[in-house]
């Protein structure tokens, strides 16, 4: 069931959100052994919220799609009263003082928190293997990794144990568990969602976003979630558009970019089979497919890996003389960051500048481009590399590989479930917009959606 | 190739030696790969990061 539905049968008062709450309070418990897809389970909490929730709309007080329906935060966004971890040790007993500006939307909306979902350590890679708050595993497959960072997220939502999850992605940390797991995945335009009380991993790659069972789902969440914020001194004034797709979302005549270059090389040929699929779904709803060579995304990821890797040990030195309370591989990040100098960051931030023109460039002859969001299907949890091509590859080089780029230019993105490979693993569709064009993007996947 | 190991002394960075023996590769490999986007940067180009200056509140806001 998506939001949508489950928002449409409390007002037709077929079940109540004490209901909707209890039952997603039990599937986690039941699954929450093996999958271990949250760190803090707010069950009282819950269930109060859930009967406000049922007692405001037979008031006739209706605020929204999201009213009464069971969602859950990534454990980066802090909320008032309720421990937030960041999947860390350093956080473990913080309980902060206020609320996130995306839990306080979410509150206002009406929606029931049912607890804080795991995620990698401190949002600093893709496994979600965390050393001090246990494996989580995907739902497809338990012997998988569930993607990461967001990977509790991914999780929460694919095994229906909430029916949204947000999500931190700051080099395709909400895309790659959306992916893996087989859930929709949204990476709003950088600036368009509040940054405003989230712990943050890097300053200028963060993005905040939902994962969801549906495009229209993704949708009414960013409806919530987006506008301008003065606590975040990054947050845009952009007008907020209209997200819904609507009942008949159209795509005729709209230009569909496929990047001949770097995106469909070295993938997984279920990936590509997959992704090859929906464009021709796009072009028979109508859409033009346009060939196009896109600017060095090889460059572009170095790029943006000598920023994450500076801003985010700037964010962490002051921690980082306490070594035990890192485990093995993000203590190796931020021990790297160090050493990159400051003129490297700084002309990082100015080839940034460079690859954003080129892109601009780009988006005056396409409207989106489709590529696949990752390279492969989940891989095992302990798997260090990837065989691709007959070339090995780092797991998380190559699972951030066609996603990272796009943070780096702050660009939405929609990571859009395509199909399964041959052993039932998820496959996904990367859709990219231009900046502030989230409602073109869900548009584009509604249609694809509809038409699968 | 930078002596990284010494940089880390130099720099007091109190990393370990295992640590270095294991973050040195994948630093030299970030290092050369930069070097080379460096060279084709445009001398005119500014750099990308978001800033806004802080406005002092003056006369009941008006700034």
């Amino acid at each position: 069931m998506t939001i949508l539905d489950a928002a449409a049968r409390l007002r037709r008062k077929e079940i109540s959100s004490v209901e909707l709450t209890k039952d997603c309070l039990a599937r986690i418990d039941k699954t929450q052994s093996t999958l271990n897809a949250f760190i803090t389970v707010t069950a009282a909490v819950s269930i109060e919220q859930a009967k406000a929730a049922d007692e405001a709309l037979a008031r006739g007080e209706d605020r929204g799609p999201l009213h009464g329906i069971p969602i859950a935060l990534k454990d980066v966004f802090e909320t008032k009263g309720i421990r937030t971890t960041c999947g860390s040790l350093l956080f473990a007993n913080h309980v902060p003082g206020r609320s996130s500006a995306v839990a306080g939307k979410l509150e206002a909306a009406g929606a029931v928190l049912l607890g804080k979902t795991g995620m990698h350590e401190l949002a600093y890679g893709i496994t979600s293997n965390n050393p001090h708050f246990g494996t989580i595993r995907n739902p497809a497959n338990l012997d998988c990794i569930p993607g990461g960072s967001s990977g509790g997220s991914g999780a929460a939502v694919a095994a229906d144990l909430a029916f949204m999850a947000m999500g931190s992605d700051t080099g395709g940390s909400i895309r790659i568990p959306a992916a893996f797991c087989g859930t929709v995945g949204l990476k709003p335009t950088f600036g368009r969602v509040s940054r405003y009380g989230v712990l943050p991993l890097d300053f200028s790659l963060d993005h905040m976003g939902p994962l969801t069972r549906s495009v229209r789902d993704a949708a009414a969440v960013l409806q919530v979630l987006a506008g301008y914020d003065p606590r975040d001194e990054t947050s845009s004034h952009a007008p907020v558009g209209n997200y819904t797709p609507g009942e008949s979302p159209s795509i005729r005549d709209l230009r569909v970019g496929i990047p001949e270059n770097f995106y469909f090389e070295r993938i997984d040929p279920a990936v590509a089979a997959s992704a090859q699929k929906m464009i021709r779904l796009a072009e028979t709803l109508g859409a033009r497919i346009v060939a196009v060579r896109v600017p060095d995304i090889a460059a572009l990821n170095t790029i943006g890996r000598v920023i994450l890797m500076v801003e985010a040990s700037a964010t962490m030195e002051p921690h980082l003389t306490r070594r035990d309370q890192f485990g093995d591989d993000v203590l190796a990040l931020f021990d790297q960051g160090r050493f990159l100098s400051g003129t490297q960051y700084l002309n990082a931030q100015r080839l940034r500048r460079v690859m954003q023109e080129n892109f601009r460039e780009l988006f005056r002859t396409v409207d989106c481009l489709f590529t696949p969001t990752t390279p492969t299907t989940a891989p095992r949890i302990g798997q260090a590399t990837i065989e691709l091509a007959g070339q090995a590859e780092d797991a998380r080089l190559a699972s951030t590989r066609l996603v990272r780029g796009i943070n780096v230019l702050g660009l939405p993105a929609l990571a859009l479930p395509s199909g399964h490979n041959g052993g039932g693993m998820p496959v996904s569709l990367q859709i990219v917009g231009r900046p502030f064009e989230e409602d073109l993007i869900l548009r584009v996947g509604a249609a694809l959606e509809d038409a699968r | 190739m930078k002596d990284w190991t010494k940089i880390a002394a130099a720099s007091g960075f109190g990393v370990p030696d295992e640590q270095m023996a294991r973050i040195s590769p994948v630093l030299t490999a970030v290092d050369e790969a930069f070097a080379a986007l460096r060279a084709g940067l445009p001398f005119d180009t500014e750099p990308a990061p978001v800033f806004q200056p802080l406005v002092d509140p003056v006369d009941g806001g008006q700034a």
